[in-house]
């Protein structure tokens, strides 16, 4: 398999992807007439397509890499940014906000959904690390199932309140669902998430060679000189830090956080730090590229979610990797 | 987002602490990244020309299908120039420009609107949308349509708005929107009927519009009671329908419910004095799914329902 | 006798199961000390709390300067104790020589360490390997190895159950490396079922049964016939190889390598 191979020219080959796709992103120009060309954006709307580069950047690093952590702090392949029930949490915190705004009239003044978005995902974290551990420690089938609870019990809780809102506001909680890719968010609000995901993706790069000894079982990475204890609470805080900003600024885009770190492992090998770069290359190139897809495809109704792309894209490359990694 | 900055400098102090070996493939990483933002960033923020377009123009980008089916009510479709993907009452090949959620900024940029008029979030108008039409000089007009009454404040003030930049399409704007204003004023006045009445807009499960609703503003217009006490949509047991025993059944569909497919759900064998007595319309209207000024045009149907039903004994 | 680790009263409960009662004893250094036992007498038990990856709830283990092991940083605990535990699966694409070189993630990097410790395990050409390629047996000398390629001059190493899933050869080969071990001066726990081993490897032999340690000292004090049955629930006989060497085996197998 990919174990002789060097580590770099996986990376060199999604960096050169990605590398690829921002001038396809930003020259790549729709005309309101839904004709398709190439050309540099007008002063009055390139800030659209800068933004929504950076953020799909910084949203497919923070997935990639939240779901590579969890991938290793879990030791389960399926494992993803989701499982920790952040986005379960992010939508019953905005499925309240609509509940508490239509029943009592109020408007909420907030970028759209963000604050209770953020503060559903964080109850929800809090509440798989406090249930999640078991002698002292996060034990990883606990935050499994944990995360799986609790996410039921936000998913009954998001159709408890969906039964209770006018009917308009469904299709509002649902078209959330589908995730989106910001294009005008307050720079204050970008930087904030950027910093985040900046240093989520170089702790978790440090820690790589910790998440390497972390492969063996608990007592033995325990005495080869990992803590296992504060490695998988360290894990756990950035994979959900990162998840929560994807969340918060793009809804609950689906697949990155699964396929991204697969990805990364498929092509650049199984040492972690690598890996974790891999992953937050693979997390952009991954929505980034469903960006510019859905930038190509108009079906008549505009451009279509984002969701639909990263999966859609993502899952028959990955099906590619993975079936012809093993007939290696 | 105050606490996002804790969690940061948090982190910031702890990551000293823990493993401290140096790498270098981040270092590309990071140079990448930076790249990107500052080119990227420094095209933003940039000051903006606002609108370059006569006074006399009116170019209007609709984000509700609710609101652009009330501009085909008011015969200004014309000045359409931007829809949301949801909106199917205009020619489609009016530009769509994504949704509420996720506005395809870029687009709706280059159609250079006069007024973006939208059906607000429950959390408000997004910020974004707002400053950028700070910048660009459009007029964002939001209405909240939850009754009859907030359909008819919007489009009177939608047509208003219009008919002032318009001088000579001023008569016929406001002419219609009088006609809608009276049609829909007559579809919120309650009438003292006593019919009991259950609206349904789905049949499996069975979806009943409740109180405050504006299908039960309609249904009070058109002389009948609701059957439904529950605020809301309400979803309804079989065994629910057959104990609040409605007089008369109305099913809202847009066509897909025909006579035979009724008569194919356990509805249609139930045990109560709709089905007995035979009073079940089928209404196929779109309007019933939209909050727009064709609301109006349910009152007919739901009269002819309801109405003439001294219920037979 | 200078001493390695000492445990002194260390109890262990989980739940209402009390696993290790009060248990006393110290390892020598530069011996080769083996742990007997049926199974669930408490050995893994021990081992853990030896190795400082399990508190105990009363008692302590110690190192000779005072230190209470599981107080240690898990860097300083890493240079003190080397521990191969049972090996449970691991899916990991990491190869053997990664594998290996784990060990020496907080003791400082030896490249002719990894190499001389593959060679000792017979590892040296499946080195470049998947480890979740390799056959169980495989896995568990490359675990072995990792361990071993993680002990410090005065640690101690800690080895549970290390003979569990090896061929003939192979065991030969780790007795082999214990054995060279121990003669350059190295501090050896293990843990076995197999009765020859513990004979050919014992300096000093731990028998537990429920929890505790029924006797300590070397080989020939502690496996008497009379003692055995009562703590395994089996008749033993005695065994005698061609070349000399004796010891009690349970009847129901059959005899000698």
């Amino acid at each position: 398999m990919s174990n002789r191979r060097s580590p770099m020219i996986g990376l060199v080959v999604l960096t050169i992807l990605l590398v690829l796709m921002i001038p396809l992103r930003v020259l790549i120009d729709r005309a309101p007439d839904g004709s398709l060309g190439f050309a540099w954006p007008e002063a009055s709307y390139a800030s659209f397509r800068w933004m929504a580069l950076a953020g799909g950047m910084v949203v497919g690093v923070a997935l990639g890499v939240s779901g590579g952590l969890l991938q290793s702090m879990l030791r389960n392949p399926l494992a993803s940014p989701y499982i920790l029930g952040v986005s379960s949490g992010a939508g019953l915190g905005i499925m309240v906000g609509l509940y508490l705004a239509s029943i009592g009239r109020v408007t909420m003044h907030s970028t759209f959904e963000t604050i209770p978005a953020v503060l559903g995902a964080l109850v929800v974290l809090g509440l798989v690390y406090a249930f999640g551990r078991r002698d002292r420690r996060l034990d990883p089938v606990t935050v499994i199932l944990i995360g799986v609870v609790i996410s039921t019990m936000c998913g009954a809780g998001m159709m408890l309140l969906q039964s209770l809102v006018p009917a308009g506001l469904r299709g509002e909680f649902l078209r959330w669902l589908m995730g989106r890719i910001p294009e005008a968010l307050p720079m204050s609000t970008l930087m904030i998430c950027t910093a985040i995901t900046g240093i989520g993706l170089i702790w978790s790069i440090r820690i790589g060679r910790a998440m390497d000894v972390a492969v063996l079982p608990d007592d033995e990475c325990q005495t080869a000189g990992v803590s296992i204890a504060q490695l998988r609470t360290l894990q756990f805080v950035l994979a959900g830090m990162l998840a929560a900003v994807a969340v918060t600024i793009a809804g609950p885009i689906g697949f990155v956080g699964l396929i991204a770190p697969h990805t990364a492992r498929l092509l650049v090998g199984p040492t972690h730090r690598p890996r974790i770069i891999g992953a937050a290359l693979a997390g952009a190139v991954l929505v980034i590229g469903s960006d510019v897809a859905r930038q190509v495809i108009d079906l008549g109704h505009g451009r279509l979610p984002i969701g639909i792309f990263t999966a859609l894209i993502g899952g028959p490359v990955f099906l590619w990797l993975l079936l012809s990694g093993r007939a290696e | 987002m105050g606490r996002c900055f804790v969690f940061a400098t948090a982190g910031t102090m702890r990551a000293m602490s823990v493993h401290r070996r140096c790498l270098r493939p981040t270092a590309a990483m990071a140079i990448l990244l930076t790249a990107t933002w500052v080119i990227g960033l420094s095209a933003c923020n940039r000051p903006e020309s606002s609108a370059k377009t006569a006074p006399d123009v009116v170019r209007i980008v609709s984000l509700s299908p609710a609101l652009t089916r009330t501009m085909v009510d008011l015969e200004i479709q014309d000045l359409l120039v931007g829809r949301s993907r949801f909106c199917d009452a205009v020619d489609q090949d009016i530009p769509a420009v994504g949704d509420l959620f996720d506005i395809d900024y870029e687009r709706l940029t280059r159609l250079q609107p006069t007024h973006v008029v939208i059906q607000p979030a429950a959390s408000g108008i997004a910020p974004e949308l707002q400053s950028l039409s700070k910048r660009q000089g459009w007029t964002v007009q939001a209405w909240p349509l939850n009754t009859i009454d907030d359909v008819r404040t919007m489009t009177s003030e939608l047509a208003q708005g219009v008919a002032a930049r318009l001088p000579d399409r001023h008569d016929a704007i406001t002419n219609r929107a009088s006609a809608l204003d009276a049609a829909l004023q007559r579809a919120a006045t309650p009438l003292d009927g006593n019919v009991r009445t259950l609206v349904l807009q789905g049949l499996d499960p069975v979806l009943a519009a409740g109180t405050s609703t504006y299908v039960d503003e309609l249904l009070r217009a058109a002389g009948g009671v609701n059957a439904v006490s529950a605020v809301g949509w309400a979803e309804l047991s079989l065994e629910d329908v057959v104990r609040l025993n409605p007089e008369v059944i109305i099913v809202l569909h847009t066509g897909q419910i025909t006579e035979d497919a009724w008569n194919a759900t356990a509805l249609a064998t139930l045990s109560c004095d709709a089905v007995r007595n035979d009073r079940i319309d089928l209404i196929a209207s779109d309007a019933a799914m939209l909050p727009s000024s064709a609301l109006a045009t349910l009152l007919d149907p739901f009269q002819r329902a309801v109405g003439g039903s001294v219920s037979v004994p | 006798m200078t001493i390695a680790l000492t445990a002194s009263n260390v109890t262990v409960r989980f739940g209402s199961t009390i696993a290790l009662r009060r248990v006393s004893a110290s390892c020598a250094r530069g011996a080769t000390t083996v742990i007997l036992g049926p199974n669930g007498a408490g050995k893994t038990t021990l081992l853990r709390c030896l190795v400082g990856s399990l508190r105990p709830d009363e008692g302590n283990v110690t190192l000779p300067g005072g230190e209470r092991v599981h107080a240690l940083s898990p860097a300083k605990l890493a240079r003190h104790v080397a521990f191969h535990g049972q090996s449970r699966p691991m899916r990991t694409d990491l190869t053997v020589r990664q594998i290996v070189e784990l060990g020496q993630f907080a003791v400082g990097r030896s490249i002719e360490r990894v190499e001389s410790v593959l060679d000792a395990f017979d590892l040296a050409g499946a080195a470049e390997q998947a480890f979740r390629t390799l056959s169980a047996g495989n896995q568990q000398r490359a675990l072995l190895a990792r361990a071993v390629a993680q002990l410090q001059a005065d640690g101690v190493l800690v080895l549970d159950e290390p003979f569990a899933t090896l061929d003939v050869a192979h065991v030969q080969r780790v007795v082999q490396v214990i054995r060279e071990l121990r003669d350059d001066g190295q501090s050896i726990i293990l843990t076995t079922h197999r009765f020859d081993l513990a004979h050919a490897l014992a300096d000093d032999v731990w028998l537990m049964r429920d929890g505790g340690i029924v006797a300590a000292g070397t080989a020939s004090e502690v496996l008497r016939p009379e003692r055995l049955d009562v703590v395994f629930g089996v008749p033993f006989q005695r065994v005698t190889t061609p070349s000399g060497a004796e010891w009690w085996q349970p009847a129901s197998t059959s005899a000698a390598p």
